[in-house]
């Protein structure tokens, strides 16, 4: 939206540009101040300048006012950059860099924060990481939140970090939005094959404008995992508590957000985190069964992912007609955020309510339904209530504990290697990145 | 006149002054729903955070916000039920502007002329000595300068420049503050803050605390403001020809302003005086090698320094050329120049410095003193100085001291100060933060300001405290009381107890002014403790007579404590039986002194019975029983 009739008059008139410095004279006001480009949000007769004292304030010229340019426009948007020479002392790791909060900055335009930031802007941010590790390799395969991440992008990250890590980096940090960072974790767990060097992806929930930028812990943190643990896998390195004190490092199959804004928004769900990581360069492991570094392993990028997958959280009164719909639509695989222990609606009242011959429809078309748990944390038993038999003699596949992001990942991912149903199913129940925990640890509940 | 040569001394200096009057609301927090009460009661929780320098708006780090990382500190914040969440911990962004502050802070607009800009934008402004957990501090720009926005006063008119409402940013523990880690807690962040600029029009100190005064005033009028220790503060803005603003950060105390604002004149002048001084000495440069002289300080018996030394630290020295005496030297009352350059080491995370010019001989110190010297290549003119710390700290606090030495031959470095407040003296703090610490406030969208929001403000313009004493002093009270009244917090109170109350006024204005402070004072109650009922009951009482005058001060000691107000009064038949008692014993008095014994009776009874009955009724009953007595 441009600028309302008078008050683009007014500016053409002085010819005066966003970056000018402009004096607005109306009545016994007289305001100086470098005009600002125009806020999407804003009012469109309102001017936004920047006065001399650093506030931003938005005046709405009028007929009678006047607008004179004082001054030629200044270049508003730069921003620090730092280069990383290469230091032979330092462990070589690669930096993949996707977008996301924690790389991100203020924009005039919209006044919101902006995602688009070169790595060596986060490296101004984070000088601190020079002292830890050295980057063979920057890459930045392309630069968007994580809410715009597709089935692609997760395809080319896999190709880009085995291409690093066979080609000698010791490990790989990966930057990312933190919506749906645990997504990627996900797909990457199960793309990349063999994989036995660290792959940390880390995100930030306060942005690098600020003081209080909570990434720099996560990213010294991560590039200590990546550099010189033996924690292969991947996994997600974030704050582990409210305090800047240490982060979690956590499967990337068995990790979910759940806060929209906290520092320590990951939590492990069904698995003790696999350790604490301090700046310093401290690790306490908490969960030893975790797949050691070897670093002669050549890892294979295996992306094959099937489009046609959904995620479908069931709910009261919901219409069974949606999973016709995705029949209708050619979907090859569902999973159902099943409630309880693992249940849908099948013994309605109003039988059109029932999920039964959806159900039904879904096995006789060779599509398969899987159930993940709605309430996250804990494991699906088909066996103590009806409701649960009766979907498991339809062919529904039980997820056990594992968390309903993961298992819509896996089950394009599955879908993307065979076409053969009950290879599918059996594929879906194998612990392939340890997204299945065998067993139930108490100590996992809300860590 | 004295005032006149004050002025006339001020205005030779090329004295500019202005203030930034800052006041608490009690309106609830800015951004958030939590309470402004700042009861700081039962602790939640504690969390320790880092802070970073970042870059702005236009991409550069300000300096200030560079100085203050080098400090790396560790924060830790407490929080207080009710008076914290998410938003103060910098877990959840800022809700949507508090409507109740935002109106009072548009109410001020209008009071002091100012043009209310058409569309708002909160900022951040870079903060990060660890006060706001974000980092910055939220604050917004709600009034613009206009021809008419002017104070006036006894002097001269006083230009206000600019309105703000912000967020106080969260109070300090010094007490548990200790090393690099500083205690915080979070009660007080993001109460809404009013913030008065005014032009640097202030002719000299007095004047200074004439107009912070009167901005007090006019904003206490609109009711909506804390009140207590610390709610307001200035930021004193003060310079001299041939020298450079100097902020002084801060200052609560009303009634030392204008000595704090004198202090800080006569170092500027006495610094000013200085640098003649060493030019006209032939000074023109400070070499300012600094030498590691840890050895010569091996055998020392000197308890801090052999501590120091023995857990790896360093210490370090410099001489300053032709400095010899200077630093003995007081710049200000009670301030040397050597406690001046001291500032600077301690401000980048030394003890202090020690030097050449103190009595070395206190420390035990003499002989390492003359080693150095030699080390140094000092003459009997230069001046030998140390300081000891971890390597970095201690060479970099040398370096600062060395940097603010050379300074004196240049003039007064731009900086920000902090007061001392017991002799109302600076010291630095920090470099003067420029604009460029200010970036919009992302996750709010800018404010477009209403007719109706502007209407709602202008019916809403308080009485203004002149307005307010005149009406007064209509009403019947002195001058006196009606000046007391304005000041004080019960005003509003004051008001509905007369429009309520058959109750005369001069009393009311008593009670709620000088007579709770007699009781505070005298019976060692806290009267801060009454609210707003207990007056009412009091003022109830009084107009029912059910309460004598005298028993004011008991009743205000019932409320102060919390009791009910005890109503001890004499009856009628009772105050007959004791002045029958008085008469019988003392008949001697009466039969001496005839008519003029009515004083002495008087005396008697009352002690009897003080507080508890009317005097004037005391009087009538010993009068009645006198004239019967002299006449039988």
């Amino acid at each position: 939206m441009s600028y309302s009739k008078t008050t683009k008059g007014l500016l053409d008139a002085a010819s005066v540009r966003p970056g000018d410095r402009i004096r607005i004279t109306s009545g016994s006001v007289v305001v100086e101040g470098l005009l600002l480009p125009r806020i999407e949000l804003g009012d469109t007769a309102a001017l936004t300048l920047k006065l001399d004292n650093g506030y931003n304030i938005g005046l709405r010229p009028d007929s009678d006012s006047t607008v004179e340019r004082m001054d030629r426009r200044q270049e508003l948007e730069q921003f620090p950059t730092r280069d990383f020479p290469r230091r032979d002392d330092l462990p070589a790791i690669s930096l993949i860099a996707t977008g996301g909060t924690i790389a991100s900055r203020v924009s005039y335009r919209t006044g919101a924060v902006h995602m688009l930031m070169k790595p060596e802007e986060v490296f101004y941010s984070v000088p601190e990481l020079a002292d830890v590790v050295t980057f063979r390799n920057v890459l930045s395969p392309f630069t968007i939140a994580s809410e715009d991440m597709t089935f692609r992008e997760y395809q080319q990250l896999a190709e880009a970090v085995a291409s690093e890590l066979n080609d000698g980096a010791l490990g790989a940090v990966l930057t990312h939005g933190t919506d749906t960072l645990h997504y990627t974790a996900a797909a990457l767990s199960f793309m990349l094959r063999d994989l036995r060097k660290p792959v940390c992806l880390v995100g930030a929930q306060r942005s690098a404008d600020r003081g209080s930028f909570d990434g720099p812990i996560n990213l010294v943190c991560a590039s200590r995992i990546a550099a010189t643990s033996d924690i292969a896998g991947v996994t997600l390195v974030m704050h582990g508590e409210s305090d800047d004190s240490y982060c979690l490092v956590t499967r990337g199959t068995k990790v979910r957000k759940l806060h929209t804004s906290r520092r320590d928004a990951f939590r492990p769900v069904n698995a003790p985190p696999i350790a604490k990581a301090w700046p310093d360069g401290r690790i306490e492991v908490l969960d030893n069964a975790y797949i050691k570094r070897d670093d002669a392993t050549t890892v294979t990028a295996d992306t094959a992912m099937e489009e046609k997958v959904a995620l479908l959280k069931v709910c009261p009164n919901q219409d069974p007609g949606i999973l016709h719909h995705y029949i209708d639509k050619g979907f090859r695989g569902i999973v159902v955020e099943a409630t309880g222990l693992g249940h849908v609606p099948t013994q309605t009242l109003n039988k059109e309510k029932s999920w039964l011959p959806a159900i039904e429809r879904a096995r006789d078309e060779g599509i398969i339904v899987c159930f993940a748990p709605q309430c996250m944390y804990g494991r699906l038993d088909p066996y103590v209530y009806e409701n649960a038999r009766l979907m498991l003699e339809r062919g529904v596949t039980f997820l056990e504990d594992m968390l309903p992001e993961t298992a819509y990942i896996k089950l394009a991912w599955v879908l993307g290697h065979t076409s053969d149903v009950a290879e599918a199913q059996r594929m879906m129940l194998d612990n392939i990145a340890g997204e299945v925990s065998p067993g139930s640890d108490p100590a996992t509940f809300r860590y | 006149m004295m005032v006149e040569k004050t002025q006339d001394r001020y205005q030779k200096l090329g004295f500019k002054c202005g203030l930034e009057f800052h006041q608490e609301l009690e309106t609830g927090k800015l951004f958030c729903p939590c309470s402004s009460a700042l009861t700081e009661g039962a602790e939640t929780r504690a969390v320790v955070r880092k802070l970073r320098a970042v870059a702005g708006e236009l991409g550069e780090v300000d300096p200030a916000a560079q100085y203050e990382m080098f400090r790396d500190r560790e924060f830790h914040y407490h929080l207080y039920e009710g008076e914290a969440c998410l938003v103060e911990l910098d877990e959840e962004p800022p809700h949507q502007i508090n409507p109740r502050a935002f109106h009072v802070g548009l109410v001020v607009a209008r009071m002091f002329g100012l043009k209310v800009p058409d569309e708002l934008f909160v900022m951040r402004k870079s903060v990060v000595d660890g006060s706001n957990t974000s980092g910055f501090q939220r604050t917004c720009q709600i009034g613009i300068q206009t021809e008419g926005s002017v104070l006036e006063t006894t002097k001269v008119p006083v230009r206000i420049e600019s309105l703000f409402i912000e967020e106080e940013a969260a109070k300090i523990d010094n007490k548990r503050s200790k090393g690099r880690t500083r205690h915080f807690s979070l009660s007080r962040l993001s109460i809404p803050l009013v913030e008065l600029g005014t032009c640097p029009d202030i002719v000299d100190p007095e004047h200074a605390r004439e107009v912070a005064e009167t901005i007090g005033l006019m904003l206490r009028a609109t009711g909506a403001m804390k009140r207590g220790i610390g709610t307001i503060r200035q930021d004193v803005n003060i310079s001299i020809f041939g020298g450079a603003r100097i902020e002084v950060k801060g200052w609560q105390d009303l009634r030392s302003l204008s000595k704090l604002v004198e202090n800080e004149t006569t170092r500027q002048e006495s610094l000013l005086k200085l640098m003649d001084e060493l030019k006209a000495a032939g000074l023109d440069k400070i070499p300012g090698d600094v030498l590691d002289v840890t050895e010569t300080f091996a055998n020392v018996k000197t308890k801090f320094l052999a501590k120091l030394i023995k857990d790896g630290g360093r210490v370090v020295a410099t001489r300053l050329p032709g400095f010899d005496g200077r630093l003995k030297k007081e710049v200000c009352t009670g301030r040397t120049l050597g406690r001046e350059l001291a500032d600077y080491a301690v401000a980048v995370g030394v003890g202090g410095i020690i030097h050449s010019d103190e009595d070395l001989k206190k420390y035990g110190l003499v002989k390492e003193f003359s080693t150095l010297r030699s080390s140094l290549s000092a003459s009997e003119s230069d001046l030998v100085l140390i300081a000891a710390g971890p390597d970095v700290v201690a060479r970099k606090a040398v370096d600062a001291v060395v940097e603010r030495a050379r300074y004196l031959l240049v003039g007064i470095p731009e900086e920000t100060r902090a007061p001392n407040y017991d002799d109302a003296t600076t010291s630095y703090a920090r470099p003067l933060p420029g604009a460029k610490r200010m970036y919009p406030e992302t996750d709010l969208p800018p404010l477009a300001v209403t007719e109706l929001m502007l209407q709602e403000a202008e019916d809403d313009l308080p009485e203004t405290p002149v307005q307010r004493k005149k009406r007064y002093l209509g009403i019947g009270l002195s001058d006196d009381l009606a000046g007391q009244l304005i000041r004080s917090r019960h005003m509003f109170l004051f008001d509905k107890a007369v429009e309520r109350f058959d109750i005369n006024p001069t009393v009311a204005a008593s009670i709620l002014t000088t007579i709770v402070v007699e009781v505070r004072r005298k019976d060692g109650v806290d009267t801060d403790e009454i609210d707003e009922d207990g007056f009412m009951e009091l003022f109830d009482m009084l107009a029912e007579g059910k309460l004598a005058k005298e028993a004011i001060p008991r009743a205000l000691v019932c409320l102060a404590k919390g009791e009910p107000i005890e109503v001890e009064n004499v009856s009628g038949g009772e105050l007959d039986t004791i002045v029958d008692r008085i008469f019988t014993e003392k008949a001697g008095i009466i039969e001496a002194k005839g008519e003029r014994a009515f004083a002495p009776l008087m005396g008697l009874a009352m002690k009897e019975v003080r507080g508890k009955v009317d005097g004037k009724l005391v009087a009538q009953a010993i009068r009645q029983r006198l004239q019967a007595a002299l006449k039988g």
